[in-house]
C-alpha cells in the first residue's frame, strides 16, 4: 500500500512577504528604528534577520488606498517607511466606504457540490494544495488589489485626522493585544510600508527593551485614548478634556496573561476557595475611588454569600463600574460604599479613572438633565435596577451564571449551548458540521453540563482567543472583519500548540488522509502529518452555522453568555 | 464522564455520518481505535506501521491512541498490538436506508406483480382493485370484468398514457347499458328549458362505484339536488314549495262519481245503506295501492246499486207518431203481413191511434221534423210500410248512411227483424201493437206504439254504440236542420235521465280538439289514469301499511262539500273541473314528515330520470328456429 | 436567551418566510386547524355542486404528505438556507396531523374498498401512529435522560460499558488475591457477569420502571451477608460501577429507541409515497 508523505512543515514555510529578499533585509537593516534593535539578543533559532525576512515584508500603497480599518483584527503592525498616512479619529468612518469585504463564502454551486462530495474517509487533504501553496495569496491578506477610498479631501474635513509620516509605527496593539484595529488609516500619499505580522512583534518585543518600553508607552498615549473615546460616558468630551482623564487614568494589570496555563490547575481546588486566589480589584464594602474599567480580559462581579462569594455576572472589554456609587456619593448620599467585590478572572487589564476627575468632567453632565445619558449607561454597564435583582435572586436563579464564571465559559462569544431537556440526541448537528466541512464534524457533541444544560466541545470564538498565543505560523487567526477564530489548513504545522492552550478543549489534532484512507506521513520518520481542527462557524456557508440550523427541536444555540445571563430566567429556549 | 475525557488528546470526533461502525463494539467489547475503514473492512487489525528508523523498528502508534506502546514492534517490523479482525457493521441510518429501499421495493414488486398477472385471474389479488362493486354491478361484470366500465384496463402503457390526457368516458360506458326516456347527459333527461343554458350532466357526477355491495349507487343528498335548482330550501318541511293549487287531482275524472253525494246522502238512503261500502277501502283496492288507488270495476262497486237503473232506461227507435192521413197503400201491407185480405181496405176515417211526437232518433235518421205533421207523414209512412216489407233493410240503409264507417251492425245487434215487421204492420193497420208478453229480459222489443232498446246491462255494447253514433254524428259545424235534429237526438241520447241505460249519468264526456281545431266530443269510458308523472314518485302502500285502512285516507283526502261536482260537467271541458276533494296542502305531508319525524330527502318523492331503463336483453338465451320438418 | 447566530444569513426562500416568526406549537396548529376547516368546507361546495371533491381533497393532500416526505431531504442540506430544521419540524409534526384529518376528509371514512386502497390506509395509519409515538418519545424522553444524571454518546456506549467490566473483573480479581474469598468471583460468575455484559433491562428502561435500580441494589445486598469488611470495600467498588452502568444502561435504552423508531416511521412512509404515486396514475388512468 502506498504511502503518502508530506514533509513536515516548518515555521517559516510560509513566509509572510512573498518577496522579500537578503537585499529588503538589508535596507530595513538600516533604518533607525530596526538599526537600535541589538541583534545579538535574538536566539539563533529565530534570528532578526530571519524574522525581517519571514515575519515581515514591504508592502506599497497607492494614494488613498485603506492600509487598515477601524473594527478590522488584524495579525500586524506596520511600520512607515515612506509617505504620508492618515489616521480617522472616534467616530470614524462608515463601513461601506472602507470597502468592507465579507468572508468569502461558497457560491450556490459550492454549496450543493456539498452534497455529492460526502466522504466515507475521514480528514481527506488533497497534498498538491500544500505545495502550490505558495503561489496562492492566503485568504486573510489584504488582497492583490486594495481597497480605497473616494474623496479624501471630504473626508479629510469632515472627520477628524491625524497624520502619520515616516518612522511611525501603528497598529500593534491589535496585533498583540488581540483587539480590533481601533482606527482607520489610509494613505494620503503613495507609500511604503514595512508591515510585520505579531510573531515577529512577539520577538521584538521579547528580545528588544526599546521596542517593548515603546509598546508600552504608546499603548498609553494611543489606545487609550482611543479606548475612553469609545466608552459612552466619554464620549462627550472634547480632545482637552479627555487627554486630562486619560493622562490621569491607572493602569491595572491582575492575573496572568496566559491564564489559560494555570487555569486547569485552579479548577481542581475547593470551589469555596478556589476564588480565593483571584486577584481582587475591588473589595466589597470599600469606598469607590475611581470608575473600573476592562481594558481585555474579564472580571468578576460578586457579593458575600454565606461563607463564599456569590457571582452575580461578570465584565468583559469595554465594560465598566463603579459610576453609580461615586454620582450618589457625590449628589450627598453618606457612606456609600461598593455594593460588589471585582477579581480578576484568569487576566484582566483594568482601567481606573480617579474619582477627582469623574467628579470634574462628567457628573456635571450628567446633572444637566440630559437623562438619554443616564440610559447610556445602563446599556454598557451593570443596570441599576438589574443589579439589585441579581443581589437578590436565589441561588437557583444565579447557578448558571456561576458555573459559567467558573468554567470560563464567559470568554466565548459563540458558546454552544444545548439544552439538554430538548435535545433528543440524534446527532444531527454533528451530521450537519460534518456536511459541511467535508465529511468530517468539527465538534464533539459531549461537554460540561450543569442542570439541564451542555456547553458542548465547540470553539467558543472567544473574546480573549488564548488559543492564538504561540501559533508558530498565524495559522489560527482572526478573520478581518467579524472576528471569528479560524485556522488556515494550508498553513498549520500540526504543532499542537492551539490545542493545549486552549482551556476548554475545543480544538482537536486530526492526522490527515489521502483519498483512499492512508495516513499522510512525513517520509523522514514515518509519523502521520496533523493538523489542528475547529469549529469556524461555518464562515464560507450561505446559511451560517449549520449545527444551529440542522436541530429539529430549538435545543442549540450559539450563545454569549454575557447576553444570555440577563434572559436566564427567563423559559429558556 | 470524567473531566478529563473531554480533554482533545483523550476524546476524538465521533463520525455519525460514516456507514460502518466496529464490529467489536456490536459484541459490547472495546472497540479499536481506528475504527473500521471505509470499505468496510477491520480497521483496528493492528495498532500501527512500524517505522525502521536507523535499523531498529519503531512503533508509531497515533499520539492520541497512547502514542509508541511499551513493547514496541516485533521481530520483522511487525506490530505488537494485533487482533483479529473484527465484522464491522452498519449504522442505523445505513440500515435505515436500505429499510426505505426495501419498502419501495416491495410496493413496486406487488404492484408489478398484479399487473403482470391477468386481471380477472388476479382480481382478488389485484393491486389496482378500487374496492368490491355495489349489487347490481357486481354480477354482470364478471365476465367482461374492469373493461366493461373502464376501457383503458387490461391494455398496455400507452394506452394508459393516452388515457391520462383524455377525458374518461365513464359516463358513456354507463349508457351502454342504461337507457332514459329522453337525452342521457341532460339534466332530468328532457330539454328542460332550452333557452337557458344549463348544463349538461355526467352520470358520475351523482353516481360513485366501488364502495361495496352495501353502497347504494342511486342516492343523493339534497344538497346535490339543489345544487341545480335555484330554490334550495333547508328541508321538506322548512322551505319546500307549496304543492300547487289542484294537487293532486289535475285530471277531471271519466267517471262522475260524486263522492259527496254518495257519502253524505245516497249511502245513507235506507234503499241502498246494505249495499253501500263502510270506508273508503270498501271501493278502492288498497291491496294494489301504489300511486294511484283505483276502484274496483263496475261490477263489485256500482252494480249494487245501478244495476236497476240501466236496465230502465231505453232507446226509443222509433215511434208511431200521429199521423194525420192513412197513406200506406194497403195492398201492399196486406202483402207483405200476410194479413186476410179483408183488412186490404182502408178505413174511411182515419183516426191516428197514436197522438205522441216522433221519436228524435228516427227524426234523425229520417231528416224530418219530429213534431211537424205535415211534414213527416209521409216519409213516415213510407218507412212503416218499408219495415213491414224489409223490416230493417230501410234502418239499417238510413245508419249506414250517417257515419263514414257503417255502424248499422253496431246499432242494432241483436235486432230480430220479426219484431220490427209486427210492429210496422199492426202500425199500418193503424193498430197499436200488443206483444205477446212483457219484455222482461232485454234487447230489441216493440210495444204498442214504439220499438225499444232495452239494456242488458252495464256496458251494453248497442247502447255504447247508440252512444258513439249521436256523438258521432253531432259532430258537424253546420248550422243545418240535420245538424239540430242530430244535437237533439244526442241531447236526449247523453241525457242522464233518459239516455239509452242512462251511460251519460256517470261516464264523462270530453270535448277535445281534432286536428282540424274542431271540438269533438268524447265519452271517457274507461277509468282514466292519473296523469303521467314520470317525475313524481308516491306509494299509498307506504302510509296506509302505518296508518291503517280504515279511516287514514280521509287523513290527506278530505271533501269538499261545497264545490258542485256534477256541474263541472256540463259543457264537457276537461279544464273546467273542480274535484269532490280538498287539494292536498304540504302541511297535511309534512305533519309527519317534519325534520324531527320522517325526514324527507328529495328522492322520496321525486325522480331523476326519466322512465330509466335497461338496453340489454334480459335473456341472453335465443329460440331455436323451428325445425324443417 | 438571546439568540447570537453570529454571521448566519438565515434568508427563508419562499412561502416559510411568510409563516410568522413564532416557535409557538399551538400557533402552528391553530393555522394548520383553519386550514382544514377552509379546506372541508371548500369540499362540502363542490360536493353541493356535483363536482368530485376527491379530487380537490386529494390533491392538497398530496401536496402535504410531498412536504412531509420532503423534511428528510431537508436534513441532509442543512448548508441551504431553507429555514430552519426546528421550524421544519414544527411544520412536518402539523402538517402529519392536517393530513390524518385530510385522509379522513377524503377517503370519506376511517377505512378503504379495494386492496390497494386498503394497503394506503394501513400504510399511511402505521406511519401516523408510528409519527405520533415519536413525537411523544421525544418530548418525553430527553428530560428524563438528563434527570438520569450522566450524558454519553450513544456511539461510545459500549466503549464504557467494556471498560466498566474490566474494571470490575480487576477489582472481583484483586478482591479474591487479597481475601482469598472467591464469594464476590463467584456470584460474578453466576449473576452479575450477565449484568455487565452488555446493556440490560431494556423494557424497563423503556417504560420507565425502576427494576434496574432494584436490581443492581438486591444483587448488592444479597452478598452482604457472606463478605467480609475487606470485601465489603471491594463490594462498594463494584456497586458505584454497577450504578453507572445502570444510567449508561437507561441511556442506551432511551436513545435506542429515540434513533430507532425512525426505522418504522420513515421506510413506512417511503412505502406510502409509493403506494401515493401508483393511486395518482391509476385515477388518472381510470377516473380522469
Amino acid at each position: 500500500m502506498a504511502i503518502t508523505t508530506q514533509v513536515r512543515p516548518q515555521r517559516w514555510d510560509q513566509p509572510f512577504g512573498l518577496f522579500m529578499t537578503d537585499q529588503d533585509v538589508e535596507r530595513l537593516l538600516a533604518i533607525p528604528e530596526i538599526s537600535a534593535i541589538e541583534e545579538s539578543k535574538f536566539p539563533s533559532h529565530c534570528p532578526l534577520r530571519g524574522i525581517l525576512k519571514n515575519d515581515a515584508r514591504i508592502v506599497k500603497y497607492t494614494a488613498g488606498d485603506i492600509v487598515i480599518r477601524e473594527g478590522d483584527y488584524g495579525n500586524s503592525a506596520f511600520l512607515v517607511l515612506d509617505g504620508s498616512l492618515k489616521v480617522v479619529l472616534f467616530p470614524g468612518l462608515p463601513g461601506e466606504m472602507l470597502g468592507r469585504r465579507a468572508v468569502r463564502k461558497k457560491n450556490l454551486w459550492q454549496v450543493l457540490k456539498q452534497l455529492w462530495n460526502q466522504r466515507k474517509v475521514p480528514e481527506v487533504r488533497d497534498v498538491k494544495r500544500y505545495g502550490l501553496q505558495a503561489l496562492v495569496r492566503d485568504a486573510d491578506d489584504l488582497g492583490a488589489a486594495h481597497v480605497f477610498l473616494q474623496d479624501i479631501p471630504a473626508i479629510l474635513d469632515k472627520n477628524k485626522t491625524a497624520s502619520l509620516g515616516r518612522g511611525a509605527l501603528f497598529g500593534e496593539l491589535a496585533a498583540l493585544g488581540r483587539t480590533p484595529r481601533t482606527s482607520t488609516i489610509f494613505a494620503e500619499t503613495d507609500a511604503e510600508l514595512l508591515e510585520i505580522r505579531w510573531q515577529g512583534l512577539r520577538e521584538f518585543r521579547k528580545y528588544d527593551q526599546g521596542w517593548r518600553r515603546l509598546f508600552d508607552k504608546r499603548y498609553r498615549s494611543n489606545a487609550l485614548n482611543a479606548h475612553l473615546r469609545a466608552t459612552s460616558i466619554f464620549a462627550h468630551l472634547d480632545d482637552e478634556d479627555l487627554q486630562e482623564v486619560a493622562d490621569a487614568t491607572h493602569f491595572e494589570n491582575y492575573g496572568k496573561y496566559d491564564w489559560h496555563l494555570t487555569y486547569k490547575k485552579l479548577r481542581t481546588e475547593d470551589k469555596t476557595h478556589g476564588m480565593k486566589d483571584e486577584p481582587v480589584i475591588a473589595h466589597q464594602g470599600d469606598y469607590s475611588d475611581g470608575i473600573l474599567m476592562v481594558r481585555a480580559g474579564f472580571a468578576r462581579i460578586s457579593v458575600d454569600r454565606g461563607n463564599g462569594q456569590q457571582t452575580l455576572t461578570y465584565l468583559g472589554t469595554g465594560d465598566f463600574y463603579g459610576a453609580d456609587e461615586l454620582y450618589r456619593a457625590w449628589q450627598g448620599e453618606l457612606n456609600v460604599s461598593l455594593r460588589v467585590t471585582i477579581t480578576a478572572l484568569g487576566y484582566a487589564e483594568m482601567l481606573r479613572v480617579p474619582s477627582k476627575i469623574v467628579e470634574k468632567h462628567l457628573f456635571p453632565y450628567w446633572s444637566s438633565g440630559k437623562k438619554r445619558e443616564r440610559k447610556n449607561i445602563s446599556e454598557s454597564s451593570i443596570a441599576l435596577r438589574r443589579l439589585q435583582d441579581f443581589i437578590d435572586q436565589p441561588l437557583t436563579d444565579g447557578a448558571l451564571m456561576e458555573w459559567a464564571v467558573e468554567e470560563r465559559f464567559i470568554n466565548g462569544t459563540q458558546a454552544m449551548l444545548i439544552n439538554l431537556d430538548r435535545c433528543v440526541r440524534c446527532d444531527d448537528c454533528v451530521r450537519a458540521c460534518a456536511a459541511t466541512h467535508d465529511g468530517n464534524p468539527r465538534f464533539i457533541r459531549h461537554g460540561k453540563t450543569f442542570e439541564n444544560w451542555m456547553v458542548a466541545n465547540a470553539c467558543m470564538h472567544c473574546a480573549d482567543p488564548v488559543c492564538m498565543i504561540g501559533c508558530p505560523t498565524g495559522a489560527i487567526h482572526r478573520t478581518m472583519s467579524g472576528g471569528i477564530v479560524v485556522i488556515n489548513d494550508d498553513t498549520c504545522i500540526g504543532c499542537e500548540t492551539c490545542a493545549n492552550s486552549c482551556p476548554y478543549s475545543n480544538i482537536r489534532m486530526v492526522s490527515i488522509r489521502d483519498e483512499v484512507g492512508s495516513f499522510i506521513t512525513d517520509p523522514q520518520n514515518q509519523k502521520p502529518i496533523l493538523k489542528a481542527t475547529k469549529c469556524d462557524l461555518c464562515a464560507d456557508q450561505i446559511s451560517g452555522p449549520a449545527c444551529v440550523f440542522a436541530c429539529p427541536h430549538d435545543a442549540m444555540r450559539r450563545v454569549d453568555f454575557k447576553e444570555a445571563g440577563l434572559d436566564e430566567n427567563k423559559s429558556g429556549f | 464522564m470524567e473531566e478529563n475525557k473531554f480533554d482533545h488528546d483523550q476524546s476524538h470526533y465521533e463520525r455519525p455520518n460514516l456507514p460502518y461502525r466496529c464490529g467489536r463494539a456490536a459484541l459490547w467489547q472495546t472497540p479499536c481505535n481506528q475504527g473500521p475503514e471505509a470499505d468496510g473492512t477491520c480497521g483496528g487489525i493492528r495498532e500501527c506501521n512500524p517505522f525502521l528508523k536507523n535499523d531498529r523498528w519503531e512503533c508509531r502508534r497515533d499520539k492520541k491512541f497512547g502514542g509508541p506502546c511499551e513493547d514496541g514492534p516485533g521481530s520483522g517490523g511487525k506490530c505488537s498490538i494485533q487482533r483479529p479482525p473484527c465484522a464491522p457493521r452498519s449504522t442505523l441510518r445505513v440500515i435505515r436506508g436500505r429499510l426505505v429501499v426495501l419498502a419501495v421495493g416491495v410496493v413496486l414488486a406487488l404492484i408489478g406483480s398484479s399487473l403482470a398477472l391477468d386481471p380477472r385471474v388476479g382480481g382478488i389479488v389485484s393491486i389496482s382493485n378500487a374496492g368490491p362493486l355495489s349489487k347490481s354491478h357486481a354480477k354482470f361484470t364478471e365476465k367482461v370484468g374492469c373493461p366493461s366500465c373502464h376501457v383503458a384496463h387490461g391494455k398496455g402503457p400507452v394506452a394508459w398514457i393516452k388515457a391520462v390526457f383524455n377525458n374518461s368516458d365513464l359516463s358513456t360506458q354507463c349508457v351502454n347499458c342504461h337507457s332514459f326516456g329522453g337525452p342521457s347527459f341532460k339534466a332530468h333527461n328532457a330539454n328542460l328549458s332550452p333557452d337557458r343554458k344549463v348544463q349538461g350532466t355526467q352520470c358520475v357526477m351523482c353516481h360513485r362505484e366501488h364502495g361495496g355491495p352495501t353502497m347504494s349507487t342511486r342516492f343523493l343528498t339534497p344538497e346535490q339536488c339543489g345544487s341545480c335548482h335555484k330554490n334550495t330550501f333547508e328541508s321538506f318541511e322548512r322551505g319546500h314549495p307549496e304543492f300547487s293549487e289542484k294537487f293532486p287531482y289535475f285530471n277531471r275524472n271519466s267517471i262522475k262519481f260524486d263522492h259527496n253525494s254518495h257519502l253524505k246522502k245516497h249511502f245513507d238512503n235506507p234503499k241502498f245503506s246494505d249495499k253501500a261500502p263502510d270506508s273508503c277501502a270498501g271501493c278502492h283496492t288498497i291491496t294494489l295501492s301504489d300511486r294511484e288507488i283505483r276502484p274496483e270495476g263496475y261490477e263489485v262497486v256500482c252494480a249494487a246499486c245501478h244495476d236497476s237503473q240501466i236496465k230502465k232506461k231505453e232507446l226509443i227507435l222509433i215511434r208511431l207518431p200521429e199521423l194525420m192521413q192513412d197513406l200506406i197503400d194497403r195492398k201492399l201491407l196486406v202483402q207483405a203481413c200476410n194479413l186476410p185480405h179483408s183488412q186490404s181496405k182502408k178505413e174511411e176515417e182515419f183516426l191516428s191511434v197514436s197522438t205522441e211526437q216522433l221519436a228524435l232518433v228516427s227524426a234523425f235518421l229520417l231528416n224530418i221534423p219530429e213534431d211537424d205533421l205535415e211534414t213527416y207523414d209521409q216519409p213516415l209512412q213510407d218507412l212503416i210500410l218499408a219495415m213491414a216489407e224489409e223490416s230493417h233493410v230501410p234502418f239499417a240503409d238510413l245508419i249506414n248512411q250517417q257515419t263514414p264507417e257503417p255502424m248499422a251492425m253496431s246499432l242494432l245487434a241483436g235486432l230480430n227483424p220479426e219484431v220490427l215487421k209486427r210492429a210496422a204492420c199492426s202500425w199500418g193497420l193503424n193498430q197499436e201493437y200488443e206483444p205477446p208478453a212483457e219484455a222482461m229480459f232485454g234487447g230489441w222489443y216493440a210495444d204498442m206504439l214504439e220499438v225499444r232498446y232495452k239494456p242488458s246491462g252495464h256496458a251494453d255494447p248497442v247502447a255504447k254504440s247508440w252512444v258513439e253514433f249521436a256523438l258521432a254524428v253531432s259532430s258537424s259545424q253546420e248550422n243545418d236542420d240535420k245538424t239540430v235534429r242530430a244535437q237533439a237526438m244526442r241531447d236526449q241520447l247523453l241525457s242522464s235521465k233518459d239516455g239509452v241505460g242512462g251511460c251519460i249519468k256517470c261516464h264523462a264526456v270530453t270535448s277535445n280538439k281534432d286536428l282540424k281545431h274542431h271540438f269533438q266530443l268524447k265519452v271517457n269510458w274507461n277509468y282514466g289514469k292519473v296523469s303521467d308523472s314520470p317525475y313524481v314518485r308516491y306509494k299509498h302502500e307506504d302510509h296506509i301499511d302505518i296508518l291503517g285502512t280504515k279511516s287514514s285516507c280521509l287523513n290527506c283526502h278530505t271533501l269538499n262539500t261545497e264545490v258542485d261536482y256534477m256541474a263541472s260537467f256540463k259543457d264537457y271541458d276537461p279544464g273546467n273541473w273542480v274535484s269532490n276533494f280538498e287539494s292536498i296542502r304540504k302541511e297535511t305531508c309534512s305533519q309527519c314528515h317534519s325534520e324531527t319525524q320522517i325526514n324527507l330527502e328529495c328522492q322520496r318523492c321525486h325522480i331523476y330520470h326519466l322512465k330509466p331503463s335497461f338496453k340489454k336483453e334480459m335473456l341472453a338465451v335465443k329460440a331455436d328456429p323451428p325445425s324443417s320438418t | 436567551m438571546r439568540i447570537n447566530q453570529g454571521f448566519s444569513l438565515v434568508h427563508v426562500w419562499g412561502v416559510l418566510s411568510r409563516i410568522p416568526k413564532t416557535r409557538n406549537p399551538w400557533g402552528y396548529l391553530g393555522f394548520a386547524a383553519l386550514l382544514f376547516l377552509v379546506i372541508w368546507v371548500w369540499t362540502i361546495q363542490i360536493d353541493r355542486s356535483l363536482g368530485i371533491s376527491a379530487f380537490a381533497s386529494g390533491w392538497i393532500l398530496f401536496g402535504i404528505l410531498a412536504f412531509l416526505s420532503l423534511f428528510s431531504a431537508r436534513k441532509r442540506l442543512p448548508f441551504l438556507p431553507l429555514a430552519s430544521s426546528s421550524r421544519w419540524f414544527h411544520l412536518h409534526a402539523v402538517g402529519g396531523f392536517l393530513a390524518l384529518f385530510l385522509f379522513w376528509l377524503h377517503t370519506g371514512g376511517m377505512w378503504s374498498q379495494g386492496l390497494y386502497g386498503q394497503i394506503l390506509t394501513a400504510l399511511f395509519y402505521i406511519t401516523s401512529i408510528s409519527g405520533v409515538g415519536g413525537l411523544v418519545i421525544e418530548k418525553i424522553y430527553p428530560r428524563q435522560l438528563t434527570y438520569s444524571g450522566i450524558e454519553i454518546i450513544y456511539e461510545r456506549i459500549p466503549g464504557e460499558i467494556a471498560e466498566i467490566r474490566e474494571e470490575v473483573e480487576s477489582l472481583i480479581l484483586k478482591c479474591t488475591e487479597e481475601t482469598g474469598s472467591s464469594t464476590l468471583a463467584e456470584h460474578y460468575l453466576e449473576t452479575l457477569s450477565w449484568y455487565f455484559q452488555r446493556p440490560r433491562f431494556f423494557m424497563n428502561n423503556i417504560f420507565g420502571s425502576h427494576l434496574s435500580q432494584h436490581w443492581v441494589r438486591q444483587q448488592c445486598m444479597i452478598l452482604e451477608r457472606f463478605l467480609d469488611k475487606n470485601e465489603r470495600k471491594y463490594l462498594d467498588g463494584i456497586y458505584v460501577l454497577a450504578e453507572k452502568k445502570r444510567k449508561i444502561d437507561f441511556h442506551y435504552a432511551l436513545q435506542t429507541l429515540l434513533k430507532t423508531w425512525l426505522l418504522v416511521h420513515i421506510p413506512l412512509a417511503a412505502a406510502v409515497m409509493a403506494m401515493v404515486f401508483w393511486h395518482l396514475i391509476l385515477i388518472q388512468v381510470f377516473f380522469v
